[in-house]
């Protein structure tokens, strides 16, 4: 006496956010929770009526009430209500996942100790004439010193009022882009993208005349998980998860690190081990330049109380550089910090104190500076070795930024 | 006295719930406080005046005998520095006579409230604090005790870091009497998150340890750790009243982070219950936190940390609790014209008694599924009714809706 279900996202405009995989939730009328799951998958039910909730990361709500009969397909189309439907399609992304209080990037506070917030809204244009802009970005391993200004082709995609969107190349080592804006802390965020897959950087225009910084993986289902997991909400997470399979992520010749990255920072903050197996390995062995490879790699050592061989893990991502997630960021501070505290020679020899102690110097100089709300490792600073929270007086003089005043202020 | 509830030896080793609460208002070292010696570094802190009534309402929640814990509970301690304020508004405050909360309580019931939450794996243990609190770094939350900035002391020396008792907590290697240590945790931490802007340019200024954490075994734990506010930002309350967060949290805890669900450690064939766990709780607080708190304009946030793995009960609720309905009325100007109609999968009717303002019109109706109608009445001839053809989820904590009628 069952029936199938099939689900179908419907926002006003099509391929808004692409064929994204939606969790989605089947209720009884009691609101006993009877499946959960993707909105690509075909579920089983009885025959009956169900409401079917899917929340997006934001928090939009899409809810359809369905009397699946027997024997038959049944469908249930989800749309948001229309005050809430994304204002562009270029915006879907951003108004989709990422909720209000992410959109806020925290402004250091002033000496005085009070609190200034840029708030991060997409959709308020009523912009006050924009103050100059400009873009720049890095490459290379701060903790080596190794950093080098890029001459980026920045290749716009979007741009609304208010509003633009970079499509920023991928490549197998750390990138950081730096948003300058006058009387404002430079923004530094560290890029997540590896050789075949590019990223998309959002610099969105503020009511009050200032820019924030954003960036979006080019893996819509990976994005999504991103934010659910960064909110806590672990039942979407979870049902993402389904799809976002290191087997899936990480073979072939596209495979993507940076999505799997997302997977297993997934797994870690709600600390589904048994879920890992050999995923960390494989992104710490095929990966040898991510830094959240070997991050990823310790952390899940350290959890299984493997701490020896953990140590060895976060003590390589000198090698590497610094994570590009703010998990990988945090789990790498705390692990360090405990690691040195033990002190006994036994579990860590002299030359691995002076390593950690040299990693730690710029890790506390940087995390004092960032801010760890964000998905991505982003600080604030002129200088990206020596981060702090200055406002810019003057734009640096360099021939390699990119000032998008005009471009965004159309 | 500290150790207010011991049903330890009624329990015979059964698992059941370990609860630590601890409260500052009164700073001994700040201006206002008892010692004429100031704290030197006192990072602007000032005397409180609702964060120790905070701690008792919520040792007064988790005490009622109609709240029903997942388990029973098996201890309780209590640590309190309450203001004389408090203790004014409040005489079952001033009368209940618990030890203060200063460092060495503190410590000593802390050290306590483990050893008796390692006495059994299915435990449950639970930790509240509210009073004043920094980051030592941006990772790490320091919680001030009453005679914290004592100037024969170090800046931090009375204090307790939440990183040292969360790690102390975790499963060890090879401490032989924790293994055993409850592997569900609910911390709630009620203070601000501060970073000062003198920390910024030093190493990490350490907090003495509560526990000496050695290095963990496998991290098996479900626990998450509830604060009010996001690292660098303050929490706020209301003076002499309560904070913001713990308001939110009792009301959560009181059904608005209600749901219904199979329990996930229970079986197949157990009827689903309402219940509140750390995943509701979480969405409830992540999603409405401002609208259940009533907070002004402040930027307080939520944020959760630690272990957040599962979604274990917290409490059982008796029924569908109520849930906020907020429906907006297009256009606006009909609204005192609209009566709404809440009509559930049954076809039964309720017209909840709501309250409306500019556009809107709230009412509080139970958790359910509804076709949610906009009735003109009495009918005129320029708004029409709106008749709902699905049914909708009805959930706590708060039910948001447009209708037009027009």
């Amino acid at each position: 006496m069952s029936g199938t279900l099939d689900f179908e996202i419907r926002f006003r405009r099509p391929n808004a956010i692409g064929s994204v995989a939606v969790p989605v939730e089947v209720r009884k009328p009691d609101l006993t929770v009877v499946k959960t799951g993707l909105s690509t998958d075909k579920m089983v039910l009885e025959a009956g009526e169900y409401l079917v909730i899917s929340r997006m990361p934001a928090g939009q709500e899409m809810v359809n009430h369905v009397n699946v009969k027997e024997n038959v397909s049944n469908l249930v189309i989800l749309r948001p209500e229309e005050n809430e439907e994304s204002p562009h399609e270029s915006e879907a992304a951003q108004h989709y996942f990422v909720s209000d209080r992410q959109k806020t990037i925290q402004a250091p506070k002033k000496k005085g100790g009070t609190r200034t917030n840029l708030i991060f809204g997409a959709s308020q244009h009523k912009t006050a004439r924009p103050a100059p802009v400009k873009l720049r970005s890095y490459a290379g391993n701060l903790f080596e010193d190794d950093t080098r200004e890029l001459n980026t082709d920045w290749n716009y995609s979007d741009h609304e009022r208010g509003f633009l969107g970079f499509n920023v190349d991928g490549t197998n080592e750390p990138k950081i882009v730096q948003l300058l804006q006058k009387n404002c802390p430079p923004i530094n965020m560290v890029l997540p993208i590896s050789n075949e897959h590019p990223c998309k950087v959002l610099v969105t225009n503020v009511a009050d005349g200032r820019y924030t910084l954003d960036a979006h993986l080019q893996n819509a289902e990976a994005d999504m998980m991103l934010r659910y997991s960064t909110r806590g909400f672990i039942r979407a997470t979870e049902a993402l998860g389904e799809e976002l399979t290191a087997e899936k992520l990480l073979q072939g010749k596209f495979s993507d690190p940076i999505a799997a990255a997302v997977g297993a920072y997934a797994l870690l903050r709600f600390n589904k081990i048994d879920l890992l197996h050999d995923w960390t390995e494989n992104l710490h062995n095929s990966f040898t330049w991510l830094p959240d490879g070997s991050v990823l790699l310790g952390e899940h050592l350290a959890r299984l109380g493997r701490h020896k061989e953990a140590l060895d893990a976060f003590l390589e991502t000198r090698q590497r550089g610094i994570p590009v997630f703010s998990d990988g960021l945090s789990y790498l501070i705390d692990r360090l910090n405990t690691y040195l505290n033990i002190g006994n020679d036994d579990f860590i020899s002299r030359d691995q104190k002076n390593i950690a102690t040299g990693m730690m110097t710029l890790l506390q100089r940087i995390s004092a500076f960032t801010d760890f709300r964000e998905p991505f490792t982003t600080y604030t600073g002129l200088n990206i070795l020596e981060p702090d929270d200055e406002k810019l007086k003057t734009f640096p003089n360099t021939e390699e930024s990119l000032d998008i005043t005009k471009l965004i202020s159309i | 006295m500290s150790l207010v509830i011991n049903n330890k030896a009624a329990m015979n080793g059964q698992p059941g719930v370990h609860i630590f609460i601890s409260g500052v208002s009164l700073y001994k070292h700040l201006p206002g406080g008892e010692s004429h010696s100031l704290a030197v570094a006192d990072y602007g802190m000032k005397q409180l005046s609702s964060t120790a009534l905070s701690a008792f309402k919520f040792y007064r929640w988790i005490t009622d005998e109609t709240v029903s814990l997942r388990l029973p509970i098996a201890t309780c301690r209590v640590v309190l520095s309450p203001s004389n304020g408090e203790k004014d508004i409040l005489p079952e405050l001033a009368a209940a006579n618990f030890d203060p909360c200063d460092r060495a309580h503190f410590a000593k019931e802390v050290r306590a409230w483990r050893d008796d939450a390692a006495s059994h794996k299915d435990s449950i243990a639970i930790f509240y604090f509210a009073g004043h609190g920094i980051q030592n770094s941006k990772t790490n939350t320091v919680l001030l005790l009453d005679d914290f900035g004592d100037p024969a002391e170090g800046d931090l020396t009375n204090t307790a870091s939440v990183g040292n008792i969360f790690d102390g907590m975790a499963p060890p290697q090879t401490v032989a009497g924790l293994k055993n240590i409850a592997r569900t945790q609910f911390y709630f931490i009620d203070c601000c998150r501060v970073f000062p802007p003198q920390f910024k340019h030093f190493a990490t200024i350490n907090s003495p340890d509560v526990f000496k954490v050695e290095l963990s075994g496998r991290e098996d734990r479900h626990a998450p750790i509830f604060y009010a506010a996001l690292p660098d930002t303050k929490a706020y309350a209301l003076q002499n009243e309560q904070t913001f967060f713990t308001k939110a949290l009792i009301e959560c805890l009181n059904g608005a982070a209600g749901d219904i669900r199979r329990d996930e450690d229970g079986n197949d064939d157990d009827e689903p219950k309402w219940h509140v766990s750390a995943q509701t709780l979480n969405m409830a607080l992540s999603n409405y936190f401002s609208e259940i708190a009533n907070l002004p304009n402040t930027n307080q946030e939520f944020s959760m940390g630690g272990i957040p793995t599962g979604d274990k009960t917290i409490r059982w609720l008796d029924g569908p609790p109520e849930v906020r309905a907020r429906i907006r009325i297009d256009p606006g100007l009909a609204v005192s014209n609209v009566k709404l109609e809440f009509i559930d999968s049954n076809g039964n009717l309720s017209s909840p008694a709501a309250e409306s303002q500019d556009d809107i019109i709230r009412c509080r109706i139970k958790a359910g599924s509804y076709r949610v109608n906009a009735r003109i009445a009495p009918p005129n001839g320029v708004y029409k009714d709106f008749e709902d053809s699905i049914l909708r989820t009805v959930l706590p904590p708060v039910f948001n809706l447009k209708r037009k009628v027009l």
